[in-house]
């Protein structure tokens, strides 16, 4: 086991090199570059070279990639071009607040959709199933960023009953009720979504077991009802979501950049969309090699779950 | 987890939540239910309403009190020589003091300095006088050496900010007493008192020994250790979410009466808008789409003013036909920019005849006005050589004329107005396609070295000193900001060295003759200032507000204890 996450960590790192590669080529071919940005009608042409200098713009994109990578690799993200300040610090100030959001919208997700899938597929085409299903097709339809607006409008603005945004009360000592008073409206929009999808996913799967010959046979043996579904069928029905949960991961980063935005959420969601806008080329590759991670990250704690949920499965 | 153990899981979860909500139910610091029912809020508005809130004297300042304030976005630097975006600049003016600053005319008044400099007859030495009651945030006094520590640094070969040309024209810099600075230039320069002094004064005792272009990532200027003269100093900057401002006591000017500041930060307007709806925030700037909405909340108060800024159609002037002055004249006058103000900005702006601000001691009423005539239009079309055929279409050189206007989609008005405009010159048979490009994306297309546009609507935040050159002077096209190439050499006569006139009427004078030629040439299509708006809660006093948008003299503002 040790030896297969030590193998799969090392691929990872000719992955990640191709993804930096393409990234860094992207970010170049996008219009407009960072100096554009600073409009002054007084800047002479002189300066504007030497602020390009300063960039190191001047140089080629190769060059420029070479130069970026020996940083990295030495773990230096650089600074902003924007605020000059240093891209690591930049980071993870605001990465606990997405990881908090993230957290807290994975373990709704999980903890609403497993099991209202799970209902859903024993009891198939009961009442509740069709409620359930009707509820997931909505959840999966609604845009986030609309939903996150309606519940401002209505929860926040006309009956005051959230804030309107932000990770806390400003000025406040830390207060873990504000603190989740803050997050539970952008947590529920950016679980939603993915609620539905899960709901829909554990669903199929359950009925897909359900009608296997070793449920069968567990109820001939005369299992108990909850024996059967929970220790027999949803085990391996589990095996389907790990992959959904591993693709789900690196999403919330996306996902969060709408929501992070609507609610004020001081996350590296927010950071993202800034940083291009304004072409801060240092910021926008740090936070895409972070989301390359991540993915890479989610793919491996699907497989090494595999194993854990099936124990024919041994690396 | 059992099944049963997940729904009581879940039980408690919504239980949890209902408990937080009950917390909340009355819990809100400020209560934007309070104000009186009787006088909506929406009835102020306009011009109006700005006369009354800036001529207002209801009652004595009081000290005391905190207000919170919707920022748009976070500033970049927070040093005078290097801060160069919006969000930057209105908050280095609440913790910075220069040697002069603005006033609500937008004419340049004394700060720092005691009076405004004594200028030699021939225009060349500046004489400026400090007030000796000047300390910066740690208590240091504020002497010569700042000012010339300060200014030198825009001289500085290794300074790779943007300003250089605003000291272009600075010999030296001298402190030539404690509280007297000495400036020599090597030519006159008009300019000099309302670009250059007006750059707030950095301390020397803190970056004296920073090398200039180190300044700029220096803590001094990226975090909450900032110090400087203002009226505020930044207490905290907790970055992505505040920055909280508190009360410098030994400010050398009125105010300030607030304790506490706070720049609540947030990009999304709408999230602001929402904020100040639950009273989350007590002041915002609103923009003109959310203008009814602002308005009808209680006890908020919607101030307006003329903006400091302009719109125009820029057109491109190296694409035939628009080279011909008489061609652009015509797109001007099948414009109705009046319809237009009137119905996508509720009139909320002024039609623009003249390139630069009615406020400016350059601006001059003595202007042609293109009036909206789309039958003279069609007329000076077929003088440059235009044909109307059978289908009504004009036809320039054989073909159906037709061009882009490109902007950018990040204005809201510009975006509707172009499908106006695209909707008017149909009217006259000529087809306009219109195309919204993110701003990054937009620029690279119509600035150095790509040029590729036909016509773009734009808008120019407008300099308080008037020179033209930049703008419109022909040798501005390889590298400047007269990307339409407008080439005149009428206009590159007049305007030329109009910072060297010392008498300010007579740089008025050739400032005018130089704008009335862009105008005659119709270089760009002027279409309107906007109305830029602020709203505020009632309780805050003494609010002030400039054509530029920003925290005008926040230090007078006041909160009324009930």
């Amino acid at each position: 086991m040790t030896a297969y996450i030590i193998r799969r960590i090392l691929m990872t790192i000719p992955i990640l090199i191709g993804i930096s590669i393409i990234s860094f080529g992207i970010m170049q071919f996008a219009p407009g570059e960072p100096t554009a940005l600073d409009l002054d009608p007084n800047i002479s042409p002189e300066d504007r070279e030497a602020q390009l200098e300063e960039m190191g713009l001047n140089d080629p994109i190769p060059v420029q990639y070479l130069r970026w990578a020996g940083n990295i690799l030495q773990g230096d993200l650089g600074s902003s071009f924007i605020t000059n300040r240093d891209v690591a610090t930049m980071i993870t100030e605001r990465l606990p607040n997405t990881l908090v959001l993230m957290i807290t919208s994975t373990v709704m997700t999980m903890v609403v959709a497993i099991p209202i899938g799970i209902v859903s597929a024993i009891r198939q085409y009961s009442k509740r199933d069709y409620v359930f299903t009707f509820a997931s097709f909505f959840g999966v339809s609604i845009p986030n960023f609309w939903l996150g607006l309606m519940l401002i409008i209505f929860l926040s603005v006309q009956l005051g009953w959230f804030p309107v945004g932000g990770v806390g009360t400003l000025g406040g000592e830390f207060n873990l009720f504000d603190r989740l008073h803050h997050l539970l409206l952008p947590a529920l929009v950016l679980a939603t979504a993915d609620m539905a999808q899960m709901t829909r996913y554990t669903r199929t799967s359950m009925l897909e077991v359900k009608n296997q010959d070793y449920v069968r046979t567990a109820r001939a043996k005369g299992f108990k009802e909850g024996k059967v579904v929970y220790k027999h069928a949803l085990r391996n029905a589990l095996m389907p979501l790990i992959t959904m949960f591993g693709l789900l991961l690196p999403t919330f980063i996306g996902g969060s950049v709408v929501v992070e935005q609507i609610f004020t959420w001081p996350g590296i969601g927010q950071l993202f969309l800034d940083s291009t806008f304004q072409r801060d080329y240092p910021v926008i590759m740090a936070l895409t090699m972070f989301g390359a991670v991540l993915v890479v990250l989610g793919n491996l704690i699907a497989d090494i779950l595999y194993a854990v949920v099936d124990p024919r499965i041994e690396y | 987890m059992g099944k049963k153990a997940y729904w009581l899981f879940l039980s408690m979860v919504l239980a949890l939540g209902l408990v937080l909500t009950a917390c909340n139910g009355g819990g809100e610091d400020v209560d934007t239910e309070g104000g009186d029912d009787a006088d909506p809020a929406g009835e102020d508005e306009g011009e109006d309403a700005a006369e009354d809130e800036n001529g207002e004297a209801a009652g004595e300042p009081q000290e005391g009190g905190e207000i919170i304030i919707g920022q748009p976005g976070e500033p970049n630097n927070l040093h005078s020589a290097y801060a160069s975006d919006t969000q930057s600049t209105d908050i280095v003016r609440m913790i910075h003091a220069g040697v002069l600053r603005y006033n609500e005319d937008m004419e340049m008044e004394p700060d720092v300095a005691a009076e405004m400099p004594e200028v030699s007859e021939d225009g060349l030495t500046y004489t400026i006088e400090l007030r000796d009651d000047v300390y910066f945030h740690d208590g240091e006094q504020l002497t010569a050496d700042d000012v010339v520590f300060t200014y030198e640094v825009f001289l500085d070969d290794d300074y790779t900010g943007n300003r250089i040309t605003q000291f272009d024209r600075v010999d030296h810099i001298e402190a030539t007493d404690e509280f007297e600075v000495t400036i020599e230039l090597s030519e006159p320069d008009a300019a000099l008192e309302a670009s250059a002094l007006g750059f707030e004064i950095m301390p020397e005792h803190i970056l004296g020994d920073v090398a200039a272009d180190e300044q700029e990532d220096h803590e001094f200027s990226t975090s909450d250790a900032v110090v400087g003269a203002g009226p505020l100093q930044l207490a905290e900057w907790d970055h992505g979410t505040s920055l909280t401002l508190e009360a410098h006591d030994e400010y050398h000017g009125e105010g300030p009466y607030l304790d506490t500041v706070t720049l609540r930060l947030a990009e999304d307007a709408n999230a602001i808008l929402a904020m100040l709806q639950a009273g989350e925030v007590d002041h915002a700037n609103i923009r003109p789409q959310d203008l009814e909405t602002a308005e009808a909340i209680d006890g908020v108060t919607v101030v307006a003013e003329t903006g400091y800024n302009y719109n125009y159609i820029g057109w491109n002037h190296d694409r035939p036909p628009f080279d011909d002055p008489g061609v652009r004249r015509a797109m001007t006058m099948a414009i109705d920019r009046e319809a237009i103000i009137d119905g996508v900005l509720q009139g909320h702006a002024e039609i623009a005849h003249f390139p630069h601000h009615p406020m400016s001691w350059a601006y001059s009423d003595d202007i042609e006005e293109v009036p909206y005539d789309p039958e003279g239009a069609v007329e000076l079309l077929e003088e440059a050589g235009f044909e109307q055929n059978e289908e009504g279409q004009m036809e320039y050189e054989g073909e159906p004329f037709s061009f882009e206007l490109l902007t950018n989609q990040e204005s809201h008005a510009r975006v509707d107005w172009v499908v106006v405009v695209q909707d008017m010159l149909a009217d006259i048979g000529i087809d306009v396609q219109t195309d919204t490009m993110e701003f990054g994306a937009y620029l690279d297309r119509i600035q150095p070295p790509n040029w590729d546009f036909d016509a773009i609507a734009g808008a120019w935040s407008l300099g308080i000193d008037p020179d033209p050159e930049p703008l419109w002077h022909s040798d501005n096209y390889e590298q400047g900001q007269n990307n339409i190439h407008y080439n005149s050499e009428e206009f590159d006569e007049l305007a030329e060295d109009n910072r060297s006139f010392v008498d300010q009427d007579e740089r008025a004078e050739a400032i005018q003759a130089a704008y009335a030629q862009v105008t005659e040439d119709q270089a760009y299509t002027f279409m309107y200032y906007p109305d830029i708006h602020q709203a505020h809660i009632d309780e805050i006093q003494g609010f002030q507000m400039s054509p530029r948008g920003d925290y005008f003299r926040i230090e007078e503002w006041w909160v009324e204890e009930e």
